[in-house]
């Protein structure tokens, strides 16, 4: 006969007599699920019958035998009661966490440092080639001028000599703006060209990583949207999952975030695309087109994703078929 | 320096400046600096990176977090404030700091290394049923998330973990509650809400800090 209480967390299910002294404790597996009543909390049930049971804190149904309670002076005794154990339930919780956050790396993980990294990498080489320009502009300017293609440009001086550029671009030496500078003082300006080059053959390599990548793991949105957006995509919603759970106008506008708050507070015009501007489908289409074109693109994208997200079949060229049909 | 709260200090210099007593001496959570006063050392507290300290610099009656607490700290992020929170408490209290995202999650787990008093949980604040077995009843619930439906989750965990007689703090950024709206409109939407259910103590708009936010303090009443 008498009073107990029980309660359950990490800890164990805990027994306590109305002195809240511990009669007893028994361990569960911490990952149960204790809004519902434990095996351990049943037979326990069973084996206090006859004497007033109650349970302290949350259960999500009542079961027989045993009272829900959250009278406050007694939760306040139970909060003293577990104080006392605190150390004991920060570390479960310590190593539960670190358990939880290793198992939460993903690949989606790896395509979003993959694709932000190729972004930076190009932010980076843009830089630096705008410098590389201007210097060796003193050296060649009409060179420069004629060239369009960074990555081109850096490729072309490192593999010719001046003479060989010259008769590319069909110019006398006598002709050219360019200073006669000394090998000397050119030597900084290719180790630079140098360096710009192995940039750009990094940016290759992780883009090959990043496509074998998404071709095991998200195939489907691959195929519709590219690589590079389809990364884009999911480093913009944070993972594969977030980006499966946003509606196909979300998708339509990721990226044009600034465009749609402005219209939303102040009524301007509204966004037709965000980041799947960049596709082929939408640049190439008439002007007036691309606003459906966007919103049709999103569509796809969106079913592609979600098929991914749910581990479905490869399907991205039927999808590609159908998109590749309504504009023509 | 002087106690203005519990295990809340204050110093003059150009501006009021908070500080709590340092549970790690020697050690530092993010770039605050540290005064030391005899034997005892004191982290200051950044009002622009604190939503509580803020609160407090903007006339909160109270801290209502005082030594001994156990607090649940929802929106832990990577530990600032509830490295402070932590400091308040003492050694008696406990904090359990909590973070949706894996990322910030990484680095709370190197503060909760540090401090004897601090939990780090990788956890839903909208699905409070997925954390009983980590967590246990509380004196205090502090939230700062910015989701859209923050005062919901915010009465999720009240009624879940809060003991009756507690207090619960609520840090509401109206941005993201509905862009389009007045935060001073969406301010007294969630009043309106809380005081259906809960004692309201304290309300602080936290400008010039942090821009468009409020500090609600509840009390879960008998």
């Amino acid at each position: 006969m008498g009073e107990y209480y029980i309660y359950s967390n990490c800890l164990g299910v805990i027994v306590l007599d109305n002195n809240f002294k511990l009669v007893e404790k028994i361990d569960v597996k911490p990952d149960s699920d204790f809004s519902s009543w434990l095996d351990e909390e049943k037979a326990l049930v069973e084996k206090y019958k006859g004497s007033e049971l109650l349970y302290l804190g949350y259960k999500k149904e009542k079961t027989s035998g045993i009272k829900l309670s959250s009278d406050p002076k007694k939760i306040s005794r139970l909060i003293d009661f577990l104080k006392e154990r605190k150390d004991e339930i920060r570390l479960k919780n310590l190593k539960n966490t670190i358990k939880r956050v290793k198992e939460a790396v993903s690949k989606d993980n790896f395509i979003v440092q993959a694709i932000n990294n190729i972004e930076e990498i190009q932010k980076a080489a843009n830089l630096l080639v705008k410098r590389l320009r201007e210097w060796y502009e003193l050296y060649l300017p009409e060179f420069s001028k004629s060239i369009e293609s960074h990555e081109k440009f850096v490729d072309l001086i490192l593999k010719r000599d001046k003479e060989k550029l010259l008769k590319e671009i069909e110019l006398e030496a006598e002709q050219s703006m360019g200073a006669d500078i000394d090998s000397k003082d050119m030597k900084p300006v290719m180790n630079l060209a140098d360096d710009i080059k192995a940039l750009y053959q990094l940016k290759d390599t992780h883009e090959q990583y990043l496509n074998e990548l998404m071709k095991e793991f998200c195939p489907n949105i691959q195929a519709v949207a590219g690589t590079l957006i389809a990364a884009k995509l999911i480093a913009h919603a944070g993972s594969l999952m977030g980006l499966a759970k946003l509606p196909a106008s979300t998708v339509q506008l990721l990226g044009a975030e600034k465009a749609l708050f402005r219209h939303l507070k102040t009524g301007s015009r509204p966004p037709k695309y965000g980041i799947i501007f960049q596709h082929p489908l939408i640049t190439k289409v008439k002007r007036e087109e691309q606003g459906r074109a966007a919103r049709v693109l999103a569509d796809k994208i969106s079913i592609a994703v979600k098929i991914d997200a749910f581990h479905g079949k490869f399907m991205g060229d039927k999808l590609n078929e159908e998109l590749g049909g309504m504009f023509k | 320096m002087k106690q203005v709260n519990p295990g809340i200090y204050e110093i003059r210099r150009k501006n009021r400046i908070l500080l709590t007593k340092n549970l790690t001496p020697g050690k530092t959570v993010y770039t605050e600096e540290i005064v030391k006063e005899g034997n005892d050392e004191y982290r200051t507290w950044d009002p622009f990176k604190s939503k509580l300290c803020a609160a407090l610099l903007k006339g909160l009656k109270s801290s209502y977090i005082k030594e001994g607490d156990f607090v649940l700290y929802l929106g832990a992020s990577t530990g600032t404030t509830p490295s402070h929170v932590s400091d308040i408490v003492g050694k008696d209290g406990f904090v359990y700091a909590l973070d949706f995202a894996p990322r910030v999650v990484r680095d709370l787990v190197f503060v909760c290394k540090d401090r004897e008093n601090m939990a780090p949980l990788l956890a839903d604040a909208n699905r409070p049923a997925t954390y009983l077995g980590n967590i246990s009843p509380v004196d205090i619930v502090y939230q700062d998330i910015a989701q859209r439906n923050q005062v919901d989750i915010f009465i999720k965990n009240i009624e879940a973990y809060l003991r009756l007689g507690g207090y619960a703090l609520l840090a509401v950024k109206a941005r993201s509650v509905d862009v389009t709206k007045k935060p001073r409109q969406i301010f007294s939407d969630v009043r309106r809400i809380l005081s259906t259910k809960y004692q309201i103590l304290d309300e602080v708009i936290l400008e010039p800090f942090e821009k468009d936010h409020c500090m609600f303090v509840v009390k879960k009443q008998f």
